[in-house]
């Protein structure tokens, strides 16, 4: 049973003023999206935790390979 | 969104006051999802942002690494080059023939550079050994002789190629005049006596008699000078023409000494080398890249 908090008049309603049912909420779709979302965020933060794995990896080699090769530093300049 | 179950109504209105209400936890699940999808969307912009920079990092190897690539292709695939022009000569001067026949690339079906895989699957004749990372040994037959061909690898591409000729050992040797016999040519290299090891039972019988060796070297050393001229360098120099063939093959048989001769072709240098170990006969035709030659 969910209950209308009204901003307007502060008063509470359970129920349905033509059959005086109990209310029900649906959420289903607001569910979907946050998971939906969730799920994104998860994916793309993974991705860019690898590129960022690949980057320094990147930047190791080069830093290794100028170290070895120092006149390549100014070919790359 | 509130609903009523039994007569399946939205309830957007407050019954008492019928101003909107609105579905506070449904807003809340709204604003979490576009809170995900904004962290999201910066994820993904961050991600483009490494990988450019990762890119950006490693173009200079990439460049590189495509070069080295793009070489080593050019480098494989020997592309035909159109025929010359070749004006009207006269029988002397007869178009050059490969000096074994049947060979039309560089050596026999291959052309310098080729992979030793497609070498081993083209090559037809009976395979000897496929131990050495340099070498690749076949035994085909030429003239109604045995004949090893050897392909020498260098990184795994063709770099020379051999047809060695084994002879048995030499008969009737004691009843040459040794004492008279002059000393021609060489000691035999040991890369040579080596190969004799490598091959015990491929010696043709029909090569044990001065007489048939001497016949036979002069075969190959006159077939080559017909068909790539005199050679550019033979271990007798000026003294080749001081001593007969049987000379020099008495000599070379008894002494167990060694004959070179080479030639410069436009894409090879051919070596021809007669020698001799514990007196038996040993003469190879050699083709080398004459790019990688040294």
């Amino acid at each position: 049973m969910s209950i209308i908090h009204c901003h307007h008049c502060k008063q509470q309603t359970g129920e349905c003023p033509e059959c005086k049912e109990p209310l029900e909420q649906k959420l289903s779709l607001p569910a979907v999206l946050v998971v939906i979302a969730l799920l994104l965020t998860c994916y793309t933060g993974y991705r860019w935790y690898s590129a960022m794995q690949e980057h320094k990896k990147a930047q190791a080699l080069r830093q290794t390979y100028l170290k070895k090769h120092p006149e390549a530093f100014k070919k790359l300049r | 969104m509130y609903y009523c179950s039994k007569c399946q109504k939205e309830i957007s209105i407050c019954p008492a006051c019928k101003q909107r209400v609105s579905d506070t936890t449904a807003l809340l699940f709204y604003q979490i999802a576009a809170v995900c999808f904004a962290v999201a969307a910066v994820f993904f912009l961050l991600e483009l942002e490494l990988n450019e920079k990762t890119a950006r990092a490693m173009q200079p190897f990439k460049e590189s690494a495509e070069i080295a690539e793009k070489k080593a292709k050019i480098e494989a695939v020997d592309l035909p080059k159109p025929d010359k022009k070749v004006a009207q000569t006269s029988k002397a001067q007869a178009p050059k023939k490969s000096p074994i026949r049947g060979q039309t690339a560089d050596f026999r079906a291959a052309m310098w550079g080729t992979q030793r895989s497609r070498i081993s699957a083209d090559e037809k004749s009976q395979l000897l050994s496929d131990e050495s990372a340099y070498n690749l040994d076949y035994l085909d037959t030429i003239n109604n002789l045995d004949t090893v061909v050897r392909y020498t690898f260098s990184s795994n591409r063709l770099d020379s190629g051999h047809y060695i000729f084994f002879g048995d050992r030499c008969r009737n040797l004691e009843q040459l005049d040794q004492a008279s016999l002059k000393k021609i040519g060489d000691n035999t290299p040991k890369s040579i006596q080596s190969l004799f090891a490598i091959f015990p039972k491929q010696r043709n019988k029909t090569l044990a008699e001065l007489k048939s060796i001497g016949l036979f070297y002069q075969e190959m050393l006159t077939s080559l000078v017909g068909q790539l001229g005199e050679p550019v360098e033979r271990t007798l120099d000026e003294e080749e023409s001081l001593y007969t063939v049987d000379q020099k093959v008495a000599s070379i048989m008894v002494f167990n000494r060694a004959l070179s001769y080479s030639w410069d072709t436009p894409k090879s240098i051919v070596d021809l080398v007669f020698a001799a170990h514990e007196n038996t006969m040993y003469l190879c035709i050699s083709f080398h890249n004459r790019k990688t030659a040294r």
